[in-house]
């Protein structure tokens, strides 16, 4: 249990995208809240919601998505000065409410982004130290208040070297690349992504990410498209940062091993909703929910050779507005369901008596106690009431 | 920039076979015209024997490899011969219109760029809107409306009924600056709508791709301002084929401003090969089509090692 | 030998897209007017009606100076020339009807057009299969020569071949009055030979750059590998994989290169170099001298080029959006 309020708390978040083949609901009604200083993962199969999720807390959705409803507050004591009081909830400020250019001026100071593909992610026509140096140059702007401007532009374009980025921006960048272990770091500021392997160029995305020394990180998928080999030394990389820096960090990813190594707490997402929530321990070895259980059961297990893996039958339902029922998304793979289960939402409830587990199962957590899925207990409605209270229900 | 150079050399090296080609199928193109450059030059009344001489004196008795390669051996020193026609030499009839020639092909590529590309970004970022719908419907207009045609309406419209600006020739900058320039706003608009109209489409294209793609998320997430991002981010990446058309398409508008320049007076190479083509005079006609097509060549290898610098990934990787 | 797929992709495009139906519309429309020109014309495009030149087109009024024999003595007389549905397109300063010249000379934009495209098509698919297929020594020469030729502009490449060949106009009769559905219409029509071998010599070498780039793509194929080991001839390879696989961009390219074929063929008789005289360029050339007081006899005949160019352009919209072809990679999927 943590004692220090929680960075982010999304409330009923949903983001739709709406396509010419139908509405797409990715993420449905979720509500969860982020601990400062720790590791919470997303964990889901593709399609799940899992990197939507983690794109709307940033604002980062584009048509034809939209996030259609809910409340992400967060915890600002500075921006709640400069914004309208109706937005803001004691320290807390609602970024779904902000002005969108308040909301843009989050990215790259407080909030950062680690992405899946390096290959993609990076501007192939631009040195990777100037790119860098671009992130460390938005935050030192912010700070001192210097304003972007088209003279900038101009002189990005006609000087050689982009002399728009101040030599102390492109000395940090250097140092970063230092930081994430890159070898040669001075010669390879100056390299282009294509003369990056794979790994060398996550570790310059990680580096491009902390460049701005961010409150808050989401890292897409960051080992996925890496070799297992290396997959092992950006996952160091980022614990060891997360360390050093004392990042709060939202990790998505479909990968379990990575989830056991790095997060502190893990969300199971399955089509558009939160199915279990809880420290990663509790989570991945005493899984309640019947998808969990699954997801775990469909990994060999390297220590006995006589087991089964067991896939979960079926496919992954569509998330498209018109064929999603009423009940359970996983009723109709579930070995546990029943009539319940389809008819109407199921219920939150505690795990074995621990509050920070919980689980959305008709059939299983601790009866009776049914709860809302973020670590905040009280209701969403008294949030709203009572918008000047300075006293936000603790953790239970 | 070791890598650029040697990009470079090897396509200048590259080119050399093709200078070859060119320089042969125009040597070739003579060959194939019945008409007798020697009865061209000399004298109405002459007699058989002295035409005979005359041809012989020419060279043109030769074995036709013998002239092959004293062409080749004159071309590759720069000299594109001597015009039967008109007894003045070649190099010195191209130098005197290619001037007018190049100002206005150059004039038509600045008008095309200049709104071309402003306009692809802008209908990009508002594709499915009308000003998008409007900005196509006018680019298709443009790329439709041959440029002749274009010229003469334009004439129509505005010396004729208007009433001003002059309906062709030329004035040169250093006679008088403001006549020079109101006589070439016509015929660059006339001659530049097309490649606008081209250029145009492929940019906005080549926009919208771009703008989806991850790395200009992540430009954004980064917290980068707007312009850095359009500019450095999203248009440095789309410009390699437009810059690639754009490259092929200013080699057209060197040969293709013909019509053009017959439609405004302009006394330019255009002018000057249909002169040429009326007399039959193919010295000056082969100059000029030498002098095209190595200029097309070199404009390539210009467009290539500036899309080598913009975007390095594809060609020096 | 186009696939099932690509038809239905085409149809389907038709149906979601307005702009795709009114390219196929005008271009119908302007089709039909050519093929059956001798019909739909009102009158013969070459009879000059004396008493009723530089008449003006149906709803526009206008009055003229004409010099005329007038009682013996030639005096100026100021002649009502306003439009008349007689002459629903005006009249030219020889008193040619404008709309019969328009119709005829699109049939000759078009069959030019139509059969510079076909001698394109079977050259360059030819050159460019073989050279992207074979590769090496094969595809470096032809691809030289196609580099030589691309490196003249079009248009003074068609003029030095003109000055070659001359005219080589070709008289075809017109099965219209040779049947003697029409009469007191031309009974041939002057088709322009060199003009037409010109334009294919130039647009040949596009059709062969991508047809080279997808016999690339396509020879890295299994079914191509699976043929050989089979003991397919190569001949048989070519026609049976690669052609088929390789006909997409070569169906937009070629709708793109139609237009530019018309434009091709309109400006070089616009500057006289053409072998028949029943064309657009002709006519807009024509008019160059009149245009202050008759606009209208060198903007109509443009008109129809543009209204021509614009369909067609239209429908190589249509294909690409239908079939999405990577057209600037040269096939790059």
């Amino acid at each position: 249990m943590t004692d220090t309020a929680p960075l982010l708390r999304v409330r009923d978040l949903s983001t739709k995208f709406f396509t010419e083949d139908g509405t797409i609901n990715a993420a449905d009604n979720i509500s969860f809240d982020v601990n400062e200083g720790e590791i919470l993962s997303i964990v889901g199969e593709s399609g799940s919601g899992k990197s939507v999720t983690g794109r709307s807390l940033l604002g980062l959705i584009e048509a034809p998505g939209e996030i259609v409803g809910g409340e992400i507050w967060y915890r600002s004591p500075s921006l709640a000065k400069k914004v309208d009081d109706e937005i803001v909830d004691g320290e807390y400020v609602d970024l779904q409410s902000v002005p969108p250019s308040v909301r843009k001026s989050l990215l790259g100071k407080d909030f950062s982004m680690i992405f899946q593909d390096p290959e993609e992610s990076f501007n192939q026509s631009l040195t990777v130290g100037r790119q860098i140096a671009e992130a460390v140059e938005v935050k030192k702007r912010a700070e001192t208040g210097e304003v972007y401007s088209n003279i900038d532009l101009l002189k990005d374009i006609l000087t050689p070297g982009a002399q728009y980025i101040s030599e102390e921006s492109y000395d940090r960048a250097v140092e970063l690349l230092e930081l994430v272990d890159i070898p040669d770091y001075t010669e390879r500021a100056d390299e282009y992504p294509h003369q990056f392997s794979g790994g060398m160029l996550q570790r310059a995305m990680i580096a491009q990410a902390i460049a701005c020394d961010p409150a808050f990180l989401v890292a897409d998928e960051p080992t996925t498209g890496l070799d297992v080999t290396i997959q092992a030394g950006v996952i160091n990389l980022l614990k060891n940062l997360q360390n050093e820096l004392d990042l709060t960090v939202l990790l998505i990813t479909h990968n379990l091993g990575v989830v056991s190594r790095l997060g502190d707490r893990t969300a199971v997402m399955y089509a558009g909703e939160f199915f279990e929530v809880g420290p990663t321990n509790s989570v991945l070895n005493n899984p309640e929910n019947p998808y969990t259980k699954g997801l775990l059961n469909s990994l060999p297990d390297f220590t006995e050779s006589n087991t089964n893996i067991e896939p979960i039958p079926g496919n992954v339902p569509s998330l498209l507005d018109s064929e999603m029922g009423v009940g359970c998304s996983f009723a109709d793979r579930c070995p546990a369901a029943t009539d319940e289960c389809t008819g109407s939402p199921p219920p939150t409830r505690t795990v074995n008596g621990d509050s920070e587990h919980r689980i959305t199962c008709v059939h299983a957590g601790d009866t009776g106690t049914e709860v809302s899925l973020s670590t905040e207990t009280t209701a969403r409605e008294e949030l709203r009431q009572d918008t000047t209270s300075k006293n936000i229900a603790t953790n239970e | 920039m070791a890598d650029l150079t040697q990009f470079a050399l090897r396509r200048i090296g590259q080119s050399v076979v093709v200078i070859w080609g060119i320089i042969t199928l125009v040597f070739l193109l003579r060959f194939l015209t019945p008409q007798d450059p020697a009865a061209l030059v000399a004298p109405d009344d002459a007699s058989s024997a002295l035409v005979d001489q005359i041809r012989q004196d020419l060279g043109l008795t030769d074995p036709i490899v013998i002239q092959y390669f004293r062409y080749l051996a004159d071309v590759a020193q720069g000299d594109l011969g001597f015009s039967y026609g008109s007894g003045v030499h070649v190099n010195d009839l191209i130098l005197g219109a290619l001037p007018a020639t190049l100002e206005l092909a150059f004039a038509a590529l600045v008008f095309a760029l200049v709104i071309s590309i402003p306009l692809g970004v802008l209908s990009a970022n508002r594709r499915g809107t009308n000003t998008d719908a409007a900005t196509n419907i006018i680019s298709l207009g443009g790329l439709s409306t041959p440029n002749f045609w274009l010229g003469i309406m334009l004439i129509l419209l505005v010396p004729v009924q208007l009433g001003v600006l002059p309906t062709g020739g030329r004035v040169g900058p250093t006679q008088d600056l403001v006549a020079w320039m109101a006589h070439m706003i016509l015929p660059t608009i006339a001659l530049g709508t097309y490649f606008m109209a081209l250029l145009f489409r492929m940019t906005r294209n080549n926009v919208i791709e771009e703008l989806n793609k991850e790395y200009v998320r992540a430009a954004r997430a980064k917290g980068l301002p707007e312009n850095i991002i359009t500019v450095r981010y999203v248009l440095q990446n789309s410009m390699a084929p437009v810059i690639t058309v754009a490259g092929l398409q200013l080699g057209l508008l060197i040969g293709g401003s013909v019509v053009v320049e017959a439609v405004f007076n302009w006394p330019g190479i255009g002018s000057l090969f249909i002169q040429a083509l009326n007399t039959a005079d193919w010295p000056i006609m082969q100059g000029i089509l030498i002098v095209v097509g190595i200029g097309y060549v070199v404009i390539n290898i210009v467009v290539d090692i500036l899309n080598a610098k913009l975007n390095p990934q594809v060609s020096l990787s | 030998m186009i696939k099932k797929r690509t038809v239905q992709s085409l149809k389907n495009e038709l149906r979601s897209n307005p702009t795709a139906i009114i390219g196929v519309a005008i271009f119908t429309l302007l089709l039909f007017g050519a093929i059956f020109a001798p019909i739909l014309a009102p009158h013969d495009p070459t009879t000059q009606y004396t008493d009723r030149t530089h008449q003006a087109p149906l709803g526009f009024g206008g009055e003229s100076e004409q010099t005329q024999l007038v009682d013996g003595e030639m005096q100026t007389v100021v002649e009502d020339n306003s439009g008349t549905l007689n002459h629903a397109l005006g009249t030219d300063a020889n008193g040619r009807d404008i709309l019969s010249r328009s119709l005829y000379g699109l049939r000759t934009s078009l069959l030019v057009a139509i059969t510079a495209m076909t001698i394109s098509l079977i050259v360059g698919t030819t050159f460019g299969l073989v050279s992207g297929y074979y590769g090496g020594r094969i595809d470096d020469s032809i691809m030289r020569f196609v580099d030589v030729i691309l490196a003249f502009p079009s248009l003074l490449m068609a003029l030095a071949l003109f000055g070659i060949l001359g005219p080589m106009t070709v008289f075809v009769p017109d099965p219209f009055a040779a049947l003697g559905i029409v009469e007191d219409r031309p009974a041939v029509t002057p088709f322009p030979g060199t003009v037409t071998l010109a334009i294919s010599a130039v647009i040949w070498v596009w059709i062969a750059r991508v047809a080279r780039a997808e016999a690339r793509q396509v020879r890295n194929q299994e079914y191509v590998t699976a043929g050989k080991t089979m003991g397919m001839s190569n001949f048989a390879i070519i026609k049976n994989h690669v052609l088929p696989n390789s006909l997409t961009p070569i169906l937009v390219l070629g709708t793109v290169q139609l237009a530019t074929i018309i434009i091709i063929e309109s400006s070089l008789s616009f500057l006289g170099f053409s072998g028949t005289t029943l064309s657009l360029g002709f006519d807009i050339a024509f008019g160059r001298d009149y245009l202050s007081n008759s606009w209208w006899i060198s903007s109509i005949p443009g008109l129809f080029i543009v209204a021509a160019v614009i369909s067609i352009n239209l429908l190589g919209d249509w294909f690409r959006d239908a079939l999405d072809p990577d057209i600037q990679g040269g096939g790059g999927r």
